[in-house]
């Protein structure tokens, strides 16, 4: 039992490996949080999106995909582990209408539309973040703040029968690494 | 064995049914999300994670399984070749099946998705999608050109009359939207159809730069109701270069059909795409499907075969515990069936095994002790017993033939009697009796028998009795012997006690009136008588006197002998004795003694005065023997001697006479037996038998060269043993 739990644990540790291993398809360059005089966050961000070749493929050939940008916003605490205090997602879809040979870009919260006639350009919008709406629950107690960004591609938002392939193909594995930046309130 | 301890004790059905219940439930949810249900689409993933953790966890199962058989397999565990036989066998029977089904479902699978996909469908699809832009390509045209015109016709108006000429515009097209922005993409004028827009949007920052160029833009695009629209954007020519945009919706019918076109085509399109995932998905899913029932079956089988040989393997032990004669074995009965009733009838049997068994032993036990019983018997009997076999072989000898025929007859068993004869050639005589009488006789045989052995001559009376089985055949035999030596001295002794009892009574009664009338008749008579005739008479009365005086020691003699003794027992040291006789016996008796004692000899239980008696006799013995002319000598040799962890005091005496001839050697010591001329003839009876009043012993020793040897033995009382040197006397020579 002992020797199966070992190698349950080894498939484990080289599971998503294999997706490290792949060359980061998205890299966040620049993000920064910050304050409006109504004491409401945003976020501005630029982001360099890089899609293989499968991806784009797929994208033509009428699947969607799904990026979803996630924030998480920790605050130091001496003598205990540290604390969220924010842990969004937020849901881009992008699709190609081959009709108007246009991509469209989706926000999934607010779901505007934008459309873009070529991928260049909509990869571009959507790399340029700006003053992104932050919610946070409460206040901002001062402090010290660890904040971290990542993009990623979501598997289980594409076609089911793509998703055993996507979750074992590191093709599929696009996502960039955190971007970790640290802030005083 | 750590397994069988984690085994779980439940209802085998229970667990099978729920073990099924999950697998199939699982399975369906999973085939059912394969088959784009939308709820169960995004818990496929975790399905295929669960279904194959399960799959793992079964194979762990088996995989345990089989290593605890083929672990069995190679200890020889009973019944484990049997499980083995019917695993393979049930694994065999479901996998041959299953693999054939799960084929040609493969097969099938990839057909029909391929078949979904045909290069006409595809031209058509292809051509519908073309023929929709086609439709709305015209339109596009057409709008753009009026963009245009509309565009040239704001160029000659000024900035302020924007917002007027655009209402204009809109209400002479009847239709679209319309926005005038500069470079940097603020709005000047809008006006329009459209209601709930605040903010016109405007073309990204690409389409900006090629208007720029001077070259028109016009677009069909997807608007955020999902119909579509058609944008259109045309420079005003100018210093400060000015942009109108318009947006014309797509009529209703038109974007409804060319939106399904397109919905259709992307379906489509992305199915082909899709293909081999799909295969790949169905496949999984099959391939999980044949994997997860196979195993669970295989597992169940595993569990199912173990209960059914379950008593088939105990019952293997059990016969394997009789076969090493443990029949203490009792099988639990767990079940009713047949099996069960085989395990109850080995019960049965092995208890019934167990009973025969104690009862042999019992049997066995009572056989050997009565064995002993009779051995016991045999060896305390006095006399000896002897078998044989129908080949004349010695079958059993009990104790007292070794003391009668001092023989260790124990070494003989199995051997024939020749054997015995040629190691003891004084046994020579009787064994060829018995011999004879082995191989010739017909029925009983008595016979009374006579051998000298070491301990002198020895009376048997043997009876022997042949051994027939319930059919006649001869078995062999059994000769039964006594030694009869002691009896016959005795029957022969009483004889002559009683002769001497007799003849003191009927002769020497006589004898005195005799003598009395003998002597006065020569008292009355010599007075009368003349010289001659006086002289006669007195020679004879004198005769008659002596005679009868000479009658009357004999008969005293006579008596001595017979009478019962009166001997007074005290310690004395026969050294002594021996000494105090010899010295009675001057030179001039014409003999010369030796005495050769062993020093530190114990001292005996005697009475000294019959003690000197046996020397007297013994020396007078041997006077007597001596022809006149010869010198007597005698030697006294004394000694301590151990024979059968009894203690002796032995005195050999030994001379120079004619010795004792070999045939009256055995009856030298009865009365009246005598090779001398002179003497009573008593001499020798009466030292027997004093030195057996003394529990002691004496017999003619044998081998002499020249004259006669009496070996004596006298016993050592125990208490002397311990004081042996008080008795003791310097040894030396008289």
């Amino acid at each position: 039992m002992n020797r199966f739990a070992g190698w349950l644990a080894l498939f484990g540790l080289l599971a998503p490996l294999a997706g490290w291993n792949a060359e980061p398809g998205f890299t966040v360059r620049r993000a920064e949080l910050f304050q409006h005089e109504d004491r409401s966050w945003g976020l501005d961000a630029d982001i360099d999106y890089h899609f293989n070749e499968t991806a784009v493929e797929a994208m033509q050939n009428g699947v969607p995909l799904t990026l979803v940008l996630r924030l998480r916003v920790k605050r130091a605490r001496p003598w205990w582990w540290d604390e969220t205090v924010i842990s969004e997602n937020h849901r881009r879809t992008i699709r190609y209408h081959p009709l108007a040979r246009a991509y469209q870009l989706t926000a999934a919260e607010s779901g505007v539309t934008e459309n873009f006639a070529t991928l260049r350009a909509l990869l571009e919008e959507l790399g340029r973040i700006r003053n992104l709406p932050v919610r946070a629950p409460r206040p901002f107690d001062s402090g010290d703040y660890h904040a971290a960004l990542s993009v990623t591609l979501d598997i289980e938002s594409l076609p089911l029968p793509l998703r055993p392939t996507a979750y074992l193909s590191p093709q599929w594995h696009l996502n960039s690494p955190w971007y970790r930046w640290s802030f005083a309130n | 064995m750590v397994i069988r301890k984690l085994r779980i004790r439940l209802p085998l059905s229970l667990v099978v049914i729920t073990l099924f219940t999950a697998i199939v439930a699982s399975l369906h949810l999973m085939s059912s999300a394969t088959q784009s249900s939308p709820q169960l689409g995004s818990m496929y993933s975790l399905l295929v994670l669960i279904n194959s953790v399960g799959s793992i966890l079964l194979l762990t199962l088996v995989v345990v399984n089989v290593y605890g058989l083929l672990r069995q397999l190679a200890r020889r565990a009973a019944g484990s070749h049997l499980t083995a036989r019917m695993a393979f066998l049930f694994v065999l029977l479901s996998l041959a099946p299953a693999s054939i089904v799960f084929y040609y479902s493969m097969q099938f699978l990839k057909q029909s998705i391929d078949s979904w996909f045909d290069v006409r469908i595809d031209q058509a699809m292809e051509d519908a999608l073309e023929l929709g832009r086609a439709a709305i390509d015209e339109r596009m045209r057409t709008m753009l050109h009026q963009t245009e015109q509309a565009a040239a016709k704001l160029q000659l108006a000024p900035i302020m009359e924007y917002p007027l000429r655009l209402t204009e515009l809109r209400d002479e097209l009847g239709e679209g939207e319309f926005t005038v922005f500069s470079r940097q993409g603020r709005i000047i004028a809008a006006g329009g159809s459209q209601l709930g827009f605040i903010l016109p949007d405007l073309p990204d920052t690409g389409v900006l730069l090629r208007v720029k160029h001077g070259k028109s833009f016009i677009r069909l695009e997807p608007n955020p109701d999902g119909n579509l629209q058609i944008r259109a954007v045309v420079a005003i020519p100018s210093d400060d270069p000015l942009f109108l945009q318009a947006v014309f919706p797509v009529p209703l019918r038109i974007s409804q059909l060319a939106s399904t076109v397109e919905a259709a085509y992307v379906h489509y399109k992305e199915l082909g795409f899709l293909r081999s995932s799909l295969k790949h998905t169905f496949i999984l899913t099959l391939s999980l499907v044949l994997l997860l029932s196979l195993l669970a079956a295989i597992w169940v089988a595993f569990v199912s075969i173990r209960r059914i040989v379950a008593p088939v393997r105990r019952l293997a032990q059990g016969t394997r515990a009789v076969a090493e004669g443990r029949y203490g074995q009792r099988l639990v009965v767990r079940a009713k069936d047949e099996l069960g009733f085989l395990v109850e009838s080995f019960n049965t049997m092995t208890e019934k095994l167990a009973q025969a068994s104690e009862e042999a032993r019992l049997s066995r036990l009572e056989v050997e002790r009565q064995r002993a019983y009779l051995e016991t018997v045999l060896s305390n009997l006095s006399s000896g017993v002897l078998s044989f076999d129908k080949e004349s072989r010695l079958l059993t000898a009990n104790h007292a033939v070794d003391e009668i025929l001092h023989v260790p007859a124990h070494d003989y068993l199995g051997l024939p009697l020749s054997r015995l004869k040629t190691d003891h050639p004084y046994l020579t005589e009787t064994l060829e009796r018995i011999e004879r009488w082995l191989e010739k006789g017909t029925g009983n045989w008595e016979g009374e028998m006579s051998f000298v052995g070491p301990s002198g001559r020895r009376e048997l009376y043997c009876h022997g009795t042949l051994l027939f089985n319930g059919n006649g055949d001869k078995l062999g035999a059994v000769v039964v012997f006594e030694d009869v030596t002691a009896l016959i001295l005795a029957q022969r002794q009483a004889a002559w006690s009683e002769v001497a009892r007799r003849l003191a009574h009927e002769i020497k009664n006589p004898l005195t009136p005799i003598q009395l009338s003998a002597e006065r008749l020569h008292h009355k008579l010599a007075s009368r008588l003349d010289e001659r005739d006086a002289e006669i008479l007195d020679r004879s009365t004198r005769t008659i006197v002596h005679q009868v005086e000479a009658l009357k020691a004999m008969v005293n003699a006579f008596a001595e002998y017979a009478r019962s003794s009166t001997i007074q027992l005290r310690r004395v040291a026969l050294a002594e004795i021996v000494e105090e006789v010899v010295a009675l016996y001057p030179p001039q008796s014409g003999m010369s003694f030796e005495i050769d004692e062993e020093p530190s000899l114990p001292r005996i239980s005697g009475d000294p005065l019959q003690l000197r008696q046996v020397l007297h006799n013994l020396i007078k013995n041997s006077q007597e023997a001596l022809t006149p002319s010869t010198q007597g000598k005698m030697c006294f040799i004394l000694r301590k001697t151990v024979d059968q962890g009894e203690a002796f005091v032995q005195l050999t005496v030994r001379d120079n006479g004619p010795g004792i001839p070999k045939e009256q050697a055995d009856r030298i010591f009865e009365p009246y037996v005598t090779t001398k001329t002179k003497g009573t003839g008593l001499g020798l009876a009466i030292v027997k038998k004093i030195i057996e009043e003394h529990g002691g012993t004496i017999r003619v020793e044998n081998g002499l060269r020249q004259g006669a040897g009496f070996i004596i033995r006298f016993p050592v009382p125990e208490t002397d043993l311990g004081a042996e040197a008080n008795g003791g006397n310097s040894g030396g020579k008289s």
